[in-house]
């Protein structure tokens, strides 16, 4: 099994208000195909209530940055109580949406995922060895860059939603 | 022997879960014409119907398509359906009567890259051999980025047909021009 190191640890953020579900989600996409990500969504769920919708999702894109390294970034998403609603803003109607989002995101550095280190006790510890002692200074500059994606993806959503507040 | 790299393995299942009224039968056929569309030979290889209660019935689907690339590739695809508290609803839609489907329901759609399916390097230890090498050195960049790839957006193309028919607000992918 690769060994994954917490980078960003259950970074959250919630807003309440219009926001547009669609948009959102595509932003979030289009910033992880930007970035070099592989898509990977491991749950999508849609409850229809009376209320309003109840929308959960979990992202878990990953990119190689090299043979041994590779950055996963965790985003888990619930949405609640999201309803359609028209807004007029500059005398032009939009659709939108209206609820609770709430935001779990979280930043790992996964190394040897194919596991070739992890086939007798002798490579794991080498490899421990040199991760640690040897392989440090790389394994920090990975470790930077996947802390850097995820406070620029936090931004981004946060600068998202900042745009609806009217 | 065959080779498969098995998405459940490597790669996680997406999973679609959706509670509300929605036309289960266009649905399953929206799905079964993407998949037949796309070359796959389809087939359904499990259907399981609980006596229903008074909610309404517990029934299961699993289908498997496959399709051969090349020579040495074949692509699989395995989709299961489960479905909860199923009944059937009248609704008036565009002052048309229409009788749909309300139920629980959990997609899981998963892929399979089945390698040497013709056994060309089948019947001895050496053959066998030459196939791990051909695999894990000569065509290992060409598994993983040309054909393991192919299959895995390829699944999410499905999985985006069907977001599409339940109308899920996250119906749009960023990915959709790949392969």
């Amino acid at each position: 099994m690769p060994e994954r190191e917490v980078v960003v640890d259950k970074l959250r953020l919630t807003y309440e208000g219009l926001f547009s579900v669609a948009e959102l989600y595509n932003m979030i996409d289009e910033w992880f195909r930007w970035k070099g990500y592989d898509k990977r969504e491991n749950k999508n769920i849609e409850i229809v209530k009376p209320e309003g919708k109840y929308i959960e999702i979990e992202l878990e894109p990953w990119k190689k940055v090299t043979d041994y390294a590779k950055n996963v970034i965790k985003i888990k998403i619930q949405m609640f109580d999201i309803k359609e609603v028209e807004v007029e803003k500059d005398k032009t109607k939009l659709k939108l949406n209206q609820g609770r989002v709430h935001f779990v995101f979280d930043g790992y550095l996964e190394t040897d995922y194919e596991s070739r280190w992890e086939g007798k006790p002798i490579f794991y510890f080498i490899r421990t060895i040199f991760d640690k002692y040897f392989y440090r200074p790389f394994t920090a500059g990975f470790e930077r860059g996947v802390k850097e994606d995820v406070m620029h993806l936090h931004s981004q959503v946060k600068a998202f939603l900042n745009l609806y507040k009217f | 022997m065959s080779k498969t790299i098995d998405f459940r393995n490597t790669r996680y299942i997406p999973i679609i879960k959706f509670k509300g009224i929605f036309d289960f039968h266009s649905l399953m056929r929206t799905m079964r014409n993407w998949i037949v569309n796309q070359g796959y030979e389809f087939h359904e290889t499990s259907v399981k119907h609980k006596v229903p209660s008074p909610i309404g019935a517990e029934q299961e689907f699993e289908w498997w398509g496959w399709r051969k690339v090349n020579s040495y590739v074949k692509f699989h695809i395995d989709i299961y359906f489960h479905l909860w508290d199923l009944h059937d609803v009248e609704v008036v839609r565009e002052g048309k009567k229409q009788k749909l489907q309300s139920a629980r329901m959990q997609i899981e759609m998963t892929g399979r890259c089945e390698l040497d399916w013709s056994n060309r390097f089948a019947g001895s230890r050496f053959l066998q051999a030459l196939a791990d090498f051909y695999d894990n050195y000569v065509i290992r960049k060409q598994i993983d980025t040309i054909y393991t790839d192919q299959l895995y957006y390829r699944i999410y193309k499905l999985q985006r047909v069907a977001k599409e028919f339940l109308e899920f607000e996250t119906k749009e992918s960023a990915y959709e021009d790949m392969w």
